[in-house]
């Protein structure tokens, strides 16, 4: 009788355990894997926005995406893929990237140069960037970013 | 304002005393289907608790991290390092508004550079994201002082990302851009 008790105790921590801490990186391994996952998702995100993959990009960002442009515009998620379809064509460079995860949220920050044509004249851009990415059901999505135009 | 609904952190006493509970129970030597029942009840309580729940509007988050932010912009403009260290995470990231890249030591030290005199700094406005134990604030803040004998006036937009770690809020990233359209 006492093992059945301290079986079913047992059976029931692990439960608890199992899915309540399991949501997000928790130990060194989580931690390299979740740099490296939103590293790669970091990759597709440049893809996309270069080829203007809408449907990419919408699966990327969370719905309540907060994103500053480079000219210091403050978009929602509806902006920047709406921004991102009618644009010109931008060249994007990540030149460095460093992600660094706490928890279930990942930061990357980096340097991104943009090279492009605009109203006619080319311009060449380099902006400092940070994005912060959730872990949110299953998934790690970007909920904000933003880059900050270098003064050279 | 934006705040989205959020998950609560699961707090390391609650374990605590699920644990101690699950032990009474055993010492206690109550009947199988008594501690099957309140394991249950145990189990749900818990679990009704996830990080990766979403539970409805936390202004809580959002108060306690706009609280924060007013913190921050009046330790900045009293030069409290101390205050500052507390609230900044030790692997910050901070991009100033010319796009230089600061560690958490580079900009305490900036802070209290001889020839560096801020007169004035506070927020214009402040919105925070909540999504569970990370918090994402967006805003716009005004700043005037004196640097190296020149007077300057900046009006930036910043953001900011709070995480929730080991029982409480810390700044792991935060940026500015004087580009404000």
């Amino acid at each position: 009788m006492k093992r059945s008790k301290w079986l079913i105790v047992l059976v029931c921590l692990g439960l608890c355990l199992s899915t309540g801490l399991g949501t997000g990186p928790a130990d060194a391994q989580d931690t390299v894997d979740a740099e490296s996952k939103v590293g790669t998702l970091e990759r597709l995100w440049g893809e996309a926005a270069q080829i203007r993959d809408v449907k990419a990009l919408d699966s990327i960002f969370d719905d309540s995406l907060v994103y500053v442009h480079i000219d210091g515009r403050l978009l929602t998620k509806a902006q920047v893929l709406a921004d991102t379809k009618e644009a010109d064509a931008v060249d994007i460079v990540v030149q460095s990237s460093i992600a660094r995860a706490h928890g279930n949220t990942v930061i990357v920050s980096g340097v991104l140069q943009l090279k492009g044509v605009q109203r006619g004249k080319p311009y060449l851009r380099h902006g400092r960037f940070i994005d912060t990415w959730v872990y949110e059901e299953g998934h790690w999505l970007c909920v904000a970013s933003m880059t900050t135009a270098m003064q050279s | 304002m934006n705040e989205r609904s959020a998950r609560l952190p699961l707090p390391a006493r609650f374990l605590g005393l699920m644990k101690l509970s699950l032990m009474n129970l055993v010492l206690m030597n109550l009947g199988l289907m008594k501690t099957i029942a309140v394991v249950l009840v145990i189990t749900w309580a818990t679990t009704a608790m996830l990080p990766g729940q979403q539970i409805n509007s936390d202004s809580g988050v959002a108060a306690k991290i706009r609280d924060l932010e007013y913190a921050r912009f009046d330790a900045q403009h009293r030069k409290d390092n101390l205050a500052l260290d507390a609230m900044f995470d030790n692997a910050l990231v901070w991009v100033e508004p010319n796009g230089a890249q600061l560690t958490k030591a580079d900009y305490l030290a900036n802070l209290r550079k001889p020839g560096m005199n801020v007169v004035e700094i506070g927020p214009e406005s402040i919105t925070v994201h909540a999504h569970g134990t990370t918090a994402v604030v967006v805003g716009i803040y005004r700043e005037r002082g004196v640097k190296d004998g020149q007077a300057y006036a900046l009006r930036a937009r910043f953001m900011d990302t709070w995480v929730f770690k080991n029982g409480r809020w810390l700044c792991i990233a935060a940026a500015a851009t004087s580009s404000v359209s």
